[in-house]
């Protein structure tokens, strides 16, 4: 994988999936500024609330849309189905690169919401020294960044139509935020809870269920490749596109 | 073969109904739209069967209550299914390059998209209908079998659902024209979230006001279902909020009317 | 390099039969492969490039066995391929195309890469507007590119499918030029509705109907079969078409009347002359119902 492959690979994602990452937190700290301003009665845990959600809710959900529509949809598909490489390999690079991306401004957007103490800390964070909790935080966006990226990368594969696997997507965070009570209340649904920061830091389950999602991630993005190498599959996705 | 061909006006009322008709069917067919709104229905059912809502819902006094909160029921997910769909409709001409033959032909480009809108939405929304019409006949069997009544469940799908859907609908044709699919996604499903799911006081959402899509004006001024965000509610209220909804998909429409010729002017 | 394909099926979903025993050899040059729309043509070329895998059957493309997945990764690395629908990075520059499809054709090495690029610029005569962003680009100079980044790893064998559809006559004699010098060391597959293309460039090829193939051998061959059967036809007026078991190839408004170029048996009466046939002629006359299986049979058993 050389620097020119890469280079060519960030080109040929849209400029919106660029610049879509960092508006989600520009966005959402407008809101929460213009919250505070214009609104009264919203306390200071309200404010982190919305700030952790930008970091674990919204931005691996943005992540997980953009994957999802970027993965069978390539213009150039039946060429490249006649190239050495496999296809699979591409499209989970152009995934690593959206994640990566993504997680590279979470990274930066989290520096700042931490300074600002409106990060939302985990009970089983609360106790550790500055830097050893700071680094540890970040499985709050990584894990469900891996994880909704990985269905969305799996869910294209299955069903070739990014939209309709933004759809089940959007529904499957819909549940996960309106429902949480429900991945509480089961232990079986505990590793599935994606979360736990914004809804509900006091889980004593928060490090296991981060590193669970993870693995959960890499299955998805397995089954995603296995069936990225059905290139019949793929050259019919392309046809279907351009009708 | 060499009979001369006598040229009339285009009847646009004529391009109307046929841009729909061949619209629906396109829609129709693609297998993206029975197998997403199979897996949203499915995840619904699933969340829905698992709490006691339904028991709850079968044992009101009024069937039309039950069958109003029915509809709010599937108005949870199957809009972010139909809104999806709906997003490639208008890009898709550009895409398959077939806009330029659609601009060639002396239909007007507004019947045309009057007749794409309505031939899409009414594809789209059919898997919903036919949710609703299953979890409708549930409902009846769970009290005792009254199926009797199943026409009069065509009432609350026209107030409570359809309104929101054609809302949802026309935004989510118009807005990927001006905007990249994935963002509009996006930024729809957080709308979806914030402004019908979720009530926050005291953050600001549009949840509870006349312009929520999710119908629950209509299901509690018409049909004196209860939502949790709105206690009471006057059958002026609903209508209100119905003609809010349908007002604004108009003018996304006309919007969008008015964005297509103006890049025709300038090419 | 030979392409060996001996009893090939394809049935897609839902039963849809798009290859039927298809039994074809293609030698080293340039090879037509000539067939109305739906006859497999795309079919048999995308299993050779290793897009769609065979129901049944056997493909050998030299000594790579494209049945395996070994074997149809090698072939794909001797592989260059113009499709029909050409999908392409608009916001890309044809260099930038071309680069980026070198590095996914295994070409590591910048600087060999940027001289293979450049080099194929200047032969598909891009060079003053590589720098351009393709979606700028009309249909024809697409269509270089598409066969610029067909070449980029000097294939032992190129497939390309309607390469000249859409271009003006020029554009089309320069393509034909082009794949004809191709042809010298490689084996060049070309598919095309052009019958013209055929002519021009190809010594041999093979006919395709409804899934099999039902020729293959030289085009003078089939020109000899098709002699004494191709006739011109002048009538006094025009819309009075001649009657007979006949197709007509070409209409020529005289003013006076119209002449027709037609295949078939014309009437004793008709005072039609014997034409020299063309290849579309042949193909005309091969494809008719029922003439076409006995050529074929007669032709490749004289050819065995």
């Amino acid at each position: 994988m050389t620097i020119d492959r890469i280079r060519y690979e960030v080109r040929l994602l849209r400029v919106w999936a660029l610049v879509f990452p960092p508006l989600i937190f520009i966005g959402m700290t407008l809101l929460a500024v213009g919250i505070a301003l214009f609104t009264a009665h919203v306390d200071h845990h309200t404010r982190a609330q919305l700030m952790t959600a930008s970091l674990e809710m919204l931005a691996p959900l943005g992540a997980a849309i953009i994957v999802a529509s970027l993965t069978v949809s390539d213009p150039a598909m039946e060429l490249r189905l006649t190239l050495p490489q496999p296809y699979g390999l591409t499209a989970l690079l152009r995934a690593g690169l959206v994640v990566g991306w993504s997680g590279v401004v979470a990274l930066v957007a989290g520096v700042f919401i931490y300074h600002w103490r409106f990060w939302r800390i985990p009970q089983q964070l609360d106790f550790r020294g500055v830097a050893g909790q700071f680094l540890a935080l970040q499985l709050t966006w990584l894990a469900p960044l891996l994880c909704l990226s990985a269905l969305g990368f799996c869910l294209a594969a299955l069903l070739r139509n990014g939209a309709i696997s933004g759809a089940i997507l959007g529904v499957a965070w819909l549940i996960e935020s309106l429902g949480y009570g429900y991945f509480l209340a089961h232990a079986w649904l505990h590793p599935l809870f994606l979360f736990p920061t914004t809804l509900a830091p006091q889980i004593t389950f928060w490090t296991v269920s981060r590193l669970e999602l993870i693995g959960i991630a890499l299955a998805f993005t397995f089954v995603g490749w296995l069936l990225l190498r059905d290139s019949e599959r793929l050259i019919g996705a392309a046809d279907a596109a351009s009708e | 073969m060499n009979q001369p061909v006598t040229l009339r006006p285009v009847n646009q009322r004529a391009a109307f109904w046929g841009a729909t008709k061949y619209e629906f069917w396109m829609q129709a067919r693609r297998p993206a739209l029975w197998i997403g709104s199979f897996v949203v229905a499915a995840l619904t059912a699933l969340i829905i069967l698992s709490t006691p809502t339904l028991t709850h819902d079968s044992q009101r006094a009024s069937v039309m209550s039950a069958f109003a909160a029915i509809a709010s029921l599937v108005m949870l997910f199957m809009p972010i299914a139909a809104g999806f769909l709906m997003t490639d409709r208008l890009t898709r001409d550009r895409k398959t390059r077939v806009d330029e033959l659609l601009n060639s032909a002396p239909a007007s480009s507004g019947a045309r998209l009057l007749g794409k809108y309505l031939g899409a939405v009414v594809a789209t929304v059919t898997p919903t209908l036919l949710f609703y019409l299953i979890g409708v006949g549930y409902l009846l069997a769970l009290r005792g079998r009254d199926f009797a009544a199943l026409p009069l469940a065509l009432a609350p799908f026209v107030a409570i659902i359809l309104p929101g859907m054609l809302f949802i609908a026309a935004f989510s044709l118009v807005c990927p024209l001006v905007i990249w699919g994935p963002l509009y996604q996006f930024l729809f499903l957080g709308y979806w979230f914030w402004g019908n799911l979720v009530y926050l006081p005291p953050l600001p959402t549009l949840n509870g006001t006349l312009l929520t899509a999710d119908g629950n004006y209509a299901a509690v001024g018409y049909f004196g279902s209860d939502s949790g965000v709105i206690a009471h509610a006057t059958a002026a209220q609903a209508s209100a909020s119905i003609a809010l909804l349908l007002g604004f998909g108009a003018l996304a429409l006309l919007a969008a009317w008015g964005y297509q010729r103006w890049r025709l002017a300038r090419q | 390099m030979n392409v060996t394909i001996t009893d090939l099926h394809k049935v897609y979903r839902g039963g849809v039969r798009a290859l039927n025993d298809v039994q074809l050899t293609i030698p080293n040059g340039m090879f037509g492969l000539l067939g109305p729309n739906g006859a497999g043509k795309t079919t048999l070329m995308r299993i050779l490039a290793g897009i769609l895998r065979p129901t049944s059957g056997d493909v050998r493309v030299g000594e790579y066995d494209g049945a395996t997945g070994q074997g149809q990764q090698a072939i794909k690395r001797i592989l260059g391929y113009l499709p029909q629908d050409l999908g392409m990075y608009p916001d890309l520059s044809a260099r930038e195309f071309l680069d980026y499809f070198g590095l996914l054709k295994g070409l590591d090495d910048r600087r060999s890469r940027h001289e293979r690029v450049e080099s194929l610029l200047a032969m598909v005569a891009l060079t003053d507007v590589a720098s351009r962003k393709i979606k700028t680009f009309s249909g024809g100079m697409k269509r270089r590119v598409g066969i610029a980044q067909a070449l980029l790893n000097d294939p032992r064998l190129l497939i390309v499918d309607e390469p000249t559809a859409g271009l003006d006559p020029e554009e089309r004699i320069r393509f034909r030029n082009l794949l004809a010098d191709l042809g010298g060391d490689r084996t060049v597959l070309l598919s095309t509705h052009i019958v013209e293309d055929i002519a021009q460039t190809c010594q041999r090829l093979a006919i395709m109907k409804s899934g099999r193939v039902v020729f293959a051998g030289a085009t003078d061959e089939l020109l000899r079969a098709t002699r004494g059967h191709v006739w011109l036809l002048t009538t006094p007026h025009t819309g009075a078409r001649p009657q007979g078991d006949l197709a007509i190839i070409s209409t020529l408004n005289t003013g006076s009347g119209a002449q027709y170029r037609v295949v078939g048996e014309p009437g004793p009466q008709s005072g039609a002359i014997p034409a020299e046939p063309s290849l579309e002629d042949a193909y005309m006359w091969f494809m008719r119902d029922g003439q076409g299986d006995a050529l074929a049979s007669s032709m490749t058993m004289s050819a065995r």
